[in-house]
């Protein structure tokens, strides 16, 4: 997908972010990202569309962390598509101090699942010749494991690597910690069953919001927050 | 009102209209032109799968042409990896949806296979991180094994250099297999 007129629109978006941040003094800010939307449902098993659910969870998690004193932003806010890029675009110019992108996972073996948590490799500082956009992830890989152990730890999530680095497009030229979660796969029909229960869905947005808290504001009943 | 003048030349418009019927169509597929034809001797190659019952992937041997053209080899390779695995191969899964196809396959002679991918198929796929890295992982797997030189794979949808397959994946540049 082309990226031509980049440089206006981000400069356009910085310039939002700094009024708008001016606004808010020195409050972490955690930008949330349901992941795909209006056009692109994402996963999409009978009628489970991925984009809605991971939009109505975040929700629930930025209700959960404003509970917690973690002032969040949504790349999305309704069913309306947003290419990589422009989240990207979005999230360099917020600065927050994390991204989580929200997803539902699918895979062609029906028996997959638990959640699966994806952030971008280390770029060794004598790799020079990494092309920029590795590079500005690459700055921020050491934080995104810290948020993505913080958020595996919170979903108790199992397995040799509970964390995985991973060459994602929205990692491309992020500037900014980042974990992209995949709660869990709808392409396992118990799995589903569990994310779609009313119940179920607000522990996991407990837990996310617990996973989120701990790396802003660092482990309960510690007074030593990370930011 | 008459036209003399364009009368002779109905038959030049038929066929023209008939040219932009043909276009509007659905363009032909490389693949459905003769890859080979069947006198090749044969040669072995190991397709990558999905596994089964458990995380990771496995190898699957096959037989294709061993035609003159190398190009033409790749492409009964990524037709083969599209048909998924037997009946008799339980241990793999497929990493393709069923009817997948390709819109045409490059390769360069310096290391890098050009895989053109049409939306449908794309748009075929399960979704989801793991899905897409496993189609991609398969693929390019599988071309850096079996086609002699290839070492990278640039995905193309429709043409076009794309985000992600389904907005995952960066494959916005060749992936080797150190990207996974």
């Amino acid at each position: 997908m082309a990226r031509s007129g980049r440089g206006v629109k981000t400069a356009s978006i910085a310039a939002v972010a700094f009024f708008w941040a001016s606004g808010l003094g020195a409050a972490p800010l955690v930008l949330l990202d349901p992941g795909h939307g209006g056009a692109d449902t994402g996963v999409i098993v009978s009628d489970f569309h991925e984009s809605d659910f991971v939009l109505s969870l975040a929700k629930r998690v930025q209700l959960l962390l404003k509970a917690r004193g973690v002032e969040t932003k949504l790349t999305r806010d309704g069913d309306q598509y947003l290419s990589l890029t422009a989240r990207v675009d979005l999230a360099n110019a917020l600065r927050p101090i994390a991204m989580v992108s929200l997803h539902v996972n699918g895979a062609f073996q029906p028996e997959a699942k638990g959640p699966r948590l994806f952030v971008p490799a280390e770029v060794k500082v004598d790799e020079p010749e990494a092309p920029l956009w590795e590079q500005a992830a690459g700055m921020h890989a050491a934080a995104s494991r810290t948020l993505g152990f913080c958020l595996a730890k919170a979903l108790a999530t199992t397995g040799p690597r509970p964390v995985q680095t991973l060459k994602l497009a929205i990692f491309r030229g992020l500037a900014v910690p980042v974990c992209l979660v995949e709660l869990d796969f709808a392409t396992n029909p118990q799995a589903l069953a569990a994310l779609t229960d009313a119940a179920a869905g607000q522990v996991l947005a407990d837990k996310l919001a617990a996973g989120i808290a701990d790396y802003v504001l660092g482990p309960p009943g510690n007074d030593h927050a990370r930011h | 009102m008459t036209m003399p003048g364009i009368r002779p030349l109905a038959p030049f418009f038929a066929l023209l209209f008939l040219g932009a019927c043909s276009r509007n169509a659905a363009p032909p597929q490389a693949q459905q032109l003769p890859l080979f034809t069947g006198h090749e001797a044969k040669r072995p190659v190991v397709l990558t799968f999905p596994a089964g019952r458990q995380s990771g992937f496995v190898n699957v041997k096959r037989e294709i042409y061993a035609t003159a053209s190398v190009v033409a080899q790749a492409k009964q390779i990524v037709m083969a990896l599209m048909a998924g695995p037997t009946a008799s191969e339980p241990e793999a899964v497929p990493c393709f949806s069923p009817q997948s196809a390709y819109l045409e396959i490059y390769l360069d002679g310096k290391g890098l296979a050009v895989v053109d991918l049409p939306a449908a198929t794309v748009l075929a796929l399960p979704g989801g991180t793991s899905a897409e890295v496993a189609t991609l992982y398969c693929l390019v797997h599988t071309l850096c094994a079996d086609v002699p030189m290839v070492s990278r794979v640039q995905v193309l949808v429709d043409g076009q250099r794309a985000e992600s397959l389904r907005g995952h994946m960066d494959i916005q540049d060749p992936l080797g297999l150190s990207d996974f």
